[in-house]
């Protein structure tokens, strides 16, 4: 935001408040019990802070800060106000005064504040009788200055320096966590630089220079997962949401439905926790609308009448796993192929090379099943191929698992932080661009004699499965590959719940990347993940590979 | 339509940054107070569909303007807005019936996301 | 909402203005990386200042034709977009009061013809700009090419 047009109306509304502070200030001498009085200083010097922290003129919101704290104490009965609170009160004012004229005249202000909010948070009066001591009187403020979440017992001094040190920042809990933000970022930044050193390394052959660099790079992961620690918030965080909408699917659709919810307090970057609420609350309320049977139809099965959906929330090394898991009427693998060979997504032949497991993921297809038509068998389709793309972009996997009859559980499978991904680094034409290594099974380098034509697919055989080829050259509407020596590089990935064989120009290699946004127009790309910068300063796209096919 | 919002501060600096911010989100700021009484009466004529409420203010505080405003209208919906140091205020501000507290300095980003999930309920 | 000041530019023959405030920083050309997918218009991304920055050519965008100039870059404020766009040159600043006259344009992405001592300017809807962009993108989305390789 650009705050400059708002500085002459900061300027001129500033001035009026420091007026009525200091004339405050008088009449209290005069009457030093007037309660509208040290209200309206209180006040006074609260608003102050407040625009001064929007204009983000540090100085002032240090002065009014302890202007503020100290006329709290006074309100609070802990402090009288006399002749010392009033001088120091309008020393402030002339403090802000003079600052004010720098920021007016837009020179950087040469004014040490430090010392006036010392003075002000130590300061008690010498005369009175139950004078406590300096160290203490800060702290027998209950103004609660600190963030509630983020007081713990300091020292008064080393509260009041922390005090001013968040201050200056904005000085708020929300605040804090962009600065978390800007650590990361920077962080971020500094793997980048590590890519640098790491191939100059390489050029330079200099085996003191590599260890350097790879102690940095050990440094810099360790750095990384403490920064990204603070960013983790329990589960919980979001978890509440899950129940009233649970609640809510069962109710309309006349259903009972007990909902367990366990590992609330499993921790998630935020980032991700945001991105995760309308995935899960579209896996769920697909259990619930169409996992689990009605009343009747559950007792003839001889099940309980009740249904149970169950959210489980738990942690496997770096990685999240989260599980929502019923106990209705199941996925019917052959069901789903002939659901999705009706809709013509897929060919007879395609249908039978299907394991069950691949057969399940059918339901993420796009078009596989609209909210319109909802049948028992599509009906668990309904968003799931928006719910896996959504998975996908925070470089998660999504996994069905399902017994006809039992239940069904579809468990997403998360990073625990996104910011720094893996990445592999293929050549395409003239154009570099990077896929998540999650979404890459293997790369093979395959000869020309391996390929086999079936009708106008080529195809080639691993792992005793005969796997199709595609250019991804051409999907990104490249000129295609030569390979004059007869080899194609290419990635294995899954698309349509079956693997896929991706030929590029040129396998470049896994790298570590820092995964940046590209912002508007970019954003809305599609199968665009995101940007990243190379250790050179090469700009690569992040490619969302299921996105795109 | 779009949607109507009461911004109450007793700093103008503060009401116009917000107006401003509010403005280029797509809502209509339909009223505008500088204290808890004028804001209690400016609800009743305006029937705002959000109010942000600031907490430290003279004649009438946030907080009291809060309870009065819910009083009169059980489903208002009031954000109430604060620099810090008022955190204390933030259980006292809920169980009057706030719908979220975002502290100030206004963060455009922060202020757009909280008050959309407000609306959304 | 009426611009206080405007920065005015030139794409192939015709003077442009956009609002200051959309505008953040004028640039040298720099080097920028071509990525795949997206119209031609787009020259690449460019870094600016750590933001991974959409660098398009106005002047194809228009279908003006790009001329043969160095040209500079127009960098969006970073809060609106994270877009660049390269213009022929850009001139001065001019303050709204200079503006003699005002008329309406048909163009979606013009918001008005602007007459003042400098020339006729044709002044960018920034917002409409974007959001047409968006939308060639979406409309660009690569299909999977059907049979093999």
């Amino acid at each position: 935001m650009d705050m400059s047009q708002y500085k002459a109306l900061f300027l001129s509304e500033s001035r009026e408040y420091l007026r009525t502070i200091a004339e405050q200030v008088v009449a209290l001498e005069q009457s030093p019990a007037d309660r509208s009085a040290i209200d309206a200083l209180f006040r006074g010097a609260h608003s102050l802070k407040g625009m001064a922290a929007s204009m983000e003129y540090g100085d002032v919101v240090v002065v009014a800060h302890s202007m503020e704290d100290l006329m709290a104490r006074v309100r609070d009965g802990a402090l009288p106000f006399g002749a010392g609170v009033a001088d120091l009160l309008l020393e402030g004012v002339d403090l802000i005064d003079a600052l004010l004229q720098d920021v007016e005249e837009e020179r950087p202000s040469s004014l040490p504040t430090d010392g006036y909010a010392a003075r002000l948070a130590s300061y008690v009066p010498a005369p009175e009788k139950k004078a406590k001591k300096p160290d203490e009187a800060p702290k027998a403020a209950p103004t609660a200055a600190e963030p509630a979440q983020a007081s713990e017992p300091a020292p008064a001094a080393e509260a009041e320096r922390a005090k001013e040190s968040t201050t200056e920042l904005g000085g708020t809990v929300r605040v804090k966590t962009e600065l978390l933000d800007h650590l990361i970022n920077l962080t971020g930044e500094l793997v980048t630089n590590k890519q640098r050193l790491l191939s100059i390394g390489r050029e330079l052959a200099s085996p003191a220079l590599n260890d350097a660099v790879s102690e940095t790079s050990k440094l810099l992961r360790a750095l990384h997962d403490e920064v990204m620690k603070v960013r983790l918030m329990p589960f919980e965080a979001i978890s509440d949401r899950f129940q009233r909408s649970v609640r809510a699917v069962a109710k309309k659709s006349g259903k009972e439905i007990n909902f367990e919810l366990t590992g609330r307090e499993i921790g998630l970057d935020r980032g991700v926790l945001e991105q995760l609420v309308d995935p899960l609350n579209h896996i769920l309320r697909n259990a619930v609308d169409h996992g689990i049977e009605d009343g009747e139809e559950r007792e003839r099965a001889g099940k309980p009448a009740r249904g149970l959906v169950k959210l489980s929330v738990s942690r496997d090394r770096d990685r999240i796993h989260i599980t929502v898991r019923d106990d209705g009427r199941g996925m019917e693998p052959q069901s789903m192929i002939e659901a999705a060979v009706r809709k013509g997504l897929i060919t007879p032949e395609e249908g039978e090379l299907l394991s069950p497991r691949q057969a399940l993921m059918l339901s993420c297809i796009p078009g596989f099943s609209t909210a319109k038509e909802v049948t028992d068998i599509s009906g668990r389709g309904v968003g799931m191929d928006a719910v896996n793309a959504a998975i996908a972009k925070l470089g998660g996997t999504l996994g069905i698992e399902s017994e006809p009859g039992q239940g069904t559980s579809i468990t997403l499978k998360l990073p625990l932080t996104i910011a720094i991904i893996h990445a592999l680094l293929v050549q395409c034409g003239q154009i570099k661009t990077a896929i998540p290594v999650n979404a890459v099974q293997r790369t093979v380098e395959l000869s020309r004699r391996q390929i086999e034509t079936v009708g106008r697919r080529q195809m080639f055989q691993l792992d005793d499965e005969s796997i199709p080829l595609l250019s991804l050259n051409r999907v990104l509407g490249l000129p295609l590959g030569r390979f004059p020596d007869g080899i194609l590089p290419l990635f294995v990935t899954e698309a349509k719940g079956r693997r896929v064989g991706m030929v590029v120009d040129r396998l470049l290699g896994q790298h570590e990347l820092f995964v940046k946004r590209l912002g508007r127009p970019l954003d809305g790309m599609a199968g665009v993940a995101g940007g990243a910068t190379l250790g050179d300063g090469e700009i690569v796209t992040i490619l969302d590979i299921s996105e795109l096919l | 339509m779009a949607i109507k919002v009461m911004i109450v501060d007793d700093s103008l600096f503060m009401r116009k940054m917000l107006r401003d911010i509010l403005t280029e989100e797509g809502y209509e700021i339909c009223a505008e107070a500088s204290d808890g009484d004028e804001a209690v009466a400016r609800y009743r004529e305006s029937l705002p569909d959000l109010v942000t409420m600031d907490i430290v203010m003279p004649n009438k505080g946030g907080i009291e303007a809060l309870q009065e405003i819910m009083a009169y209208d059980a489903a208002a919906r009031v954000v109430m807005c604060s620099a810090i140091g008022q955190e204390a205020l933030t259980t006292a501000a809920t169980e009057a019936g706030a719908k979220a507290f975002i502290l100030k300095p206004f963060n455009p980003e922060l202020v757009t996301r909280v008050l959309r999930e407000v609306v959304q309920g | 909402m009426t611009a206080e000041r405007l920065l005015v530019f030139s794409v192939g023959r015709e003077l442009f203005a956009l609002n200051l405030t959309e505008v953040c920083e004028v640039m040298e050309p720099q080097q920028s990386y071509p990525f795949a997918g997206a119209p031609p218009y787009y020259l690449g991304l460019i870094n600016f200042h750590g933001n991974l920055t959409a660098l398009l050519d106005f002047a194809q965008y228009l279908g003006a034709g790009s001329r043969p100039l160095p040209g500079k870059l127009l960098v969006i404020d970073t809060k609106l977009a994270h877009l660049a766009l390269k213009v022929d040159a850009v001139g001065s600043i001019i303050d709204a009061q200079s503006i003699t006259g005002a008329t309406r344009s048909e163009e979606p992405l013009i918001e008005a013809l602007l007459e003042t001592p400098q020339g006729n300017l044709r002044l960018v809807r920034l917002e409409t700009l974007l959001s047409s962009l968006e939308d060639d993108l979406r409309a660009a989305a690569p299909k999977s090419a059907p049979g093999g390789n």
